[in-house]
């Protein structure tokens, strides 16, 4: 599984990073660091909240 | 549908404060309000509050609130747009991070536990001017490098710049007043330390040294944006903190679960995000920039929108039960902090403190409810507030 940041929606509201800061790191400024990056297995439930408590919905999984 | 009888400004039960939307939403997404004095738009529903609040080219910022329809100078950067926001908004976020945030929790911390201890001797408390409005007002300055000396004063300005009178509505010239007094202390401020060319590890220093597009800002700007974050940051978490409180003391059941959460030493972070879901305190206002059309109403460039965070934040669409506190119901993306590119840059700070607040008191103070005979009253505008918050039922008294 991987998972997707809209850049352009992102603005660091950082629930993501609340619900897990490993899957989830942020950059200086708070906003999520990467572009897409690959869920390992076995952290499929954490990335699945992760994204669902983003209040702009700027995090999608890619099965 | 057209009302003619909502109001923006108001007072009435601390429930009432928000609930007042909860028929309409049932109704509509969006509807027009015409006031005496005023006529605007009103987004009640949550999946479009979050898409306009994303689209700062159609709902501009250049007005924050139909309160304010002319404002004669600009907030910044809260009253810029895209582009002209960004550079701003990324030097503020810089200094607002997380991870920047978690350094202030010793000193908050240490506050808390004073004022706590203090209070719980004396066993009965406004806990609205004796505690909500201190912790943000001290980590105002200390955030910008100020003596925490200067406290009793800035309290006062506050009072002058934020506090309605008893009808809820504002003086307009004790308003002027109190940011008057504001501006012409940090114009002393930063005149001060330009002279001297002290600096230190704090927001003011910081600001000395930044550039908009390749140019230092004015001194006008700088305090423009002192003054934003003065007005916009002590308000909002004093209220936010009342709101909980008076929710916790009046919920035996919610206010246990507290005590136990906090005794057991676990995380308080659903506890707080729940509770900023549901008493969402601002309203938020936007202007547009083109006509739009909205579910068959026709919107024109120049109308005027406002958007209480509340009552997206009890839509359903959100969370299945909404319409409740419910601690146990996982991360809801709420807009309790607004959202798009304006998404509150004080919103880390806000949840630190109000975990803190929360748990420092409740550390000390476990038992307590509303002062007998107290009946505490609320008010609404840009900001819902209450008058007084009396606690009682814990320590000597
Ligand atoms: S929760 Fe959403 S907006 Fe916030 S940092 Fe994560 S991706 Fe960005």
């Amino acid at each position: 599984m991987k998972v997707a940041v809209d850049k352009a929606l992102c603005s660091g509201h950082a629930r993501c990073n609340a619900v897990d800061e490993d899957l989830f790191p942020l950059d200086d400024l708070g906003y999520v660091e990467f572009d897409t990056a690959e869920i390992p297995a076995g952290q499929e439930g954490p990335a699945r909240r992760g994204a669902d408590a983003c209040p702009e919905r700027a995090l999608s999984l890619l099965e | 549908m057209t009302l003619t009888d909502h109001r923006i400004v108001g007072t009435g039960t601390v429930e009432e404060a928000g609930d007042r939307f909860e028929a309409l939403r049932a109704k509509q997404r969006i509807v027009k309000v015409t006031e005496p004095d005023r006529t605007y738009w009103m987004v009640l529903d949550h999946d479009l509050m979050r898409e306009c609040l994303q689209n700062p080219a159609v709902f501009s910022s250049e007005v924050v609130t139909p309160l304010n329809p002319d404002p004669p100078f600009k907030m910044i950067p809260i009253q810029l747009d895209p582009p002209g926001h960004t550079p701003w908004r990324q030097h503020l976020a810089r200094y607002f991070s997380p991870k920047q945030m978690a350094k202030l929790r010793p000193r908050i911390e240490e506050r808390t536990r004073e004022l706590v201890t203090e209070i719980k001797e004396k066993g009965s408390c406004d806990y609205l001017a004796e505690f909500a409005l201190q912790v943000p007002t001290v980590v105002f300055l200390e955030v910008m490098g100020l003596p925490v000396e200067e406290l009793p004063k800035f309290l006062e300005w506050e009072a002058l710049a934020l506090a309605p009178s008893p009808d809820g509505t504002f003086d307009a010239d004790l308003q002027v007043g109190g940011i008057f007094s504001v501006i012409g202390y940090f114009q002393g401020e930063l005149a001060r330390m330009r002279e001297t060319g002290e600096r230190g590890d704090n927001l003011l220093s910081q600001m000395l040294e930044w550039e908009i597009d390749g140019v230092a800002p004015t001194d006008d700007e700088l305090i423009n944006c002192c003054l934003l974050l003065f007005l916009a940051g002590l308000d909002t978490v004093a209220m936010s903190l009342s709101y909980s409180m008076h929710h916790l003391a009046t919920h035996e059941a919610d206010r246990k679960h507290v005590a136990a959460t906090v005794e057991a030493g676990e995380s308080m972070d659903d506890i707080v995000e729940e509770l900023l879901r549901f008493y969402a305190v601002p309203e938020i206002g936007r202007k547009l920039a083109q006509d739009t059309e909205i579910d068959g109403n026709q919107l024109v460039a120049g109308d005027l929108i406002l958007f209480p965070l509340v009552s997206g934040n009890r839509d359903d669409a959100l969370s299945p039960g909404a319409d409740h506190v419910d601690f146990n119901r996982g991360p809801a993306p709420h807009l309790g902090f607004g959202g798009g590119p304006h998404r509150c840059i004080g919103s880390h700070l806000a949840r630190l403190e109000m975990k803190i607040a929360l748990q420092g008191w409740h550390e000390l103070i476990p038992d307590y409810g509303l002062a007998p005979g107290a009946e505490p009253r609320a008010y609404w505008g840009n900001v819902h507030g209450m008058f007084g918050l009396h606690l009682a039922g814990f320590g000597e008294e």
